[in-house]
């Protein structure tokens, strides 16, 4: 089995997490296991937040799968903070409100898989505005600007569907992947 | 007035306190990690303009770190009116109520935290207080919220209800029974995280522990609370099983520990914070289980002990210490506000 973060070396480690009843394993080589902060997994309730540096790992993980050479998600950048998706996977927090309508949607599946939920459903905030109640739609693409962005939401989206079996909507994410891929060029 | 900590609550031979924090963001600024000094600054000016506005808030002490000195800062922190985040900010505001209950903090890793503390078990009336300061709060400023992910945090962990509600139980029994590691393993089933408020990991001289929820999301407030009052309830049962059983079976030794520790806590005259923890530990549940002949002060808080002889807040009268000095004042401290007990 080759290692999931840099998919060159032999994985000689392998280790499973469970958070919340979610079984996660990971195999990697020793190299990319002693760049990885492992110690913290046996120091977990030394610190009040272990999350913030497990979601990390899950982002990185996520981005190291999908091949960091022209990573599409690279070019996400949030328009209110300046925060890009790299920056993002690195520390695991948001910049400002905006960043959970860039980031958001495609990190759907691992805030479900470290909250247990994505949907608030305690109390609700009296003086809420009641503007930009819609979510952004990734099948809307008059949203989008830039195509690189539209192509990573577009691709984050794919893996869901691939994640959920469900294999109707993956081919028809996948082919306007295609077509918009070959628009670009 | 006397401060929240200095009061034993329900439950109080476990339960230390129940403490809520609710974290909001304003809309205007960026979160913390994006937030430059400036801003910042402006963030903490503006808001803490905003708050003094709100009548129900005119009787709390005002707090800017321009006019403390760090012993000041640490010291609040010991005593929880600030949290340990924000003791590390540049720059922070914030208000405190009277018996430093609740605080409002500026500046945390979001904008605004409000946390609001009580003496022993009760965690709805601490959310209920929390929620009131809340939409006090929410209603002169404008909170970051999503329709679908609620009150939106710096941290992905503190999304949706924002709430985190933590427990600081003492547990001198299943602690010495060998059987907190396995505890705090399981309750991470739960969605629980479990930690010791004095030193590091598992190690915990005075034997108390913060339990806490992790989720945030999915769950409405008072879920999150029930599913953390259920498991602190089993706890609870399980600490005084222990401490039934040992002075059941050893009764001897368990008189001898707690005399013991009044002695040393009475006549030292040097103590370090270990130390002191360890024998107030001992004397706090000594004096629960009944142990010594004669006590008057049955209603007394060992905790507010605890605080008293962390290191700032022993300097806060005293000035600066060296390490000599500081156990020789820890012991002064001790003497002077140790129980009368027979």
């Amino acid at each position: 089995m080759l290692c999931e973060n840099c998919n060159e070396n032999e994985a000689t480690i392998h280790y499973t997490e469970v958070i919340n009843g979610v079984k996660n394993e990971h195999h990697l080589c020793s190299e990319c296991a002693s760049k990885l902060d492992l110690a913290y997994y046996g120091n977990m309730f030394g610190t009040e937040l272990p999350f913030a540096k497990l979601l990390t790992g899950l982002f990185a993980a996520g981005k190291a799968a999908a091949g960091t050479e022209e990573n599409p998600m690279a070019h996400i950048i949030c328009p209110q903070c300046g925060m890009n998706f790299e920056e993002f996977t690195r520390v695991g927090k948001f910049g400002c409100a905006e960043c959970y309508n860039v980031f958001g949607p495609l990190i759907d599946d691992n805030i479900r898989k470290i909250q247990g939920s994505s949907e608030h459903m305690g109390k609700k905030y009296a003086n809420a505005k009641k503007e930009e109640v819609d979510l952004p739609d990734v099948m809307q693409k008059e949203k989008f600007s830039d195509k690189h962005e539209e192509i990573a939401l577009l691709q984050a989206k794919l893996k869901e569907a691939v994640e959920l079996e469900n294999y109707e909507d993956a081919a028809s994410l996948r082919d306007r992947i295609r077509s918009l891929k070959a628009k670009k060029e | 007035m006397t401060r929240w900590f200095e009061e034993n609550g329900p439950n109080g031979d476990v339960v230390i306190s129940s403490r809520v924090r609710l974290a909001r963001n304003i809309t205007e600024y960026n979160f913390s990690l994006k937030l430059d000094e400036k801003s910042a600054e402006r963030m903490i000016g503006d808001t803490l303009e905003k708050l003094k506005g709100i009548k129900e808030l005119n009787n709390y002490t005002e707090f800017d770190f321009k006019n403390l000195n760090e012993c000041q800062r640490h010291a609040m922190e010991e005593r929880h009116a600030i949290s340990r985040f924000l003791m590390e900010q540049k720059n922070a505001a914030g208000l405190v109520s009277p018996n430093e209950d609740i605080s409002i903090m500026l500046n945390e890793e979001d904008h605004i935290r409000i946390q609001c503390f009580t003496a022993g078990m009760n965690m709805p009336l601490v959310y209920d207080k929390a929620s009131q300061m809340d939409d006090l709060i929410g209603s002169s400023v404008d909170y970051a919220y999503h329709p679908k992910y609620g009150y939106l945090t710096t941290c992905p962990s503190s999304v949706g209800t924002g709430m985190r509600a933590s427990y600081m139980l003492h547990l001198p029994a299943l602690s010495g029974m060998g059987q907190l590691a396995g505890i705090m393993n399981e309750v991470g089933r739960f969605g629980l995280s479990m930690s010791s408020v004095f030193g590091e990991g598992s190690s915990s001289p005075g034997d108390i522990y913060r339990i806490s929820n992790q989720t945030t999301l999915g769950l409405t407030e008072k879920e999150l609370i029930d599913n953390l009052d259920n498991i602190v309830k089993q706890i609870i049962d399980q600490e005084r099983m222990g401490r039934q059983q040992y002075i059941k079976q050893r009764r001897v030794t368990a008189e001898d520990a707690a005399y013991r520790s009044y002695g040393v806590l009475k006549y030292a005259r040097k103590l370090s914070l270990k130390d002191a923890l360890v024998l107030l530990s001992e004397l706090r549940m000594g004096m629960f289980l009944g142990l010594f002949e004669e006590n008057e002060n049955n209603d007394f808080s060992i905790y507010q002990m605890m605080i008293g002889i962390q290191p700032y807040s022993l300097q806060l009268e005293r000035g600066k210490l060296s390490q000599e000095e500081l156990e020789v004042a820890r012991s002064e401290f001790v003497r002077e506000n140790l129980p009368d007990l027979k």
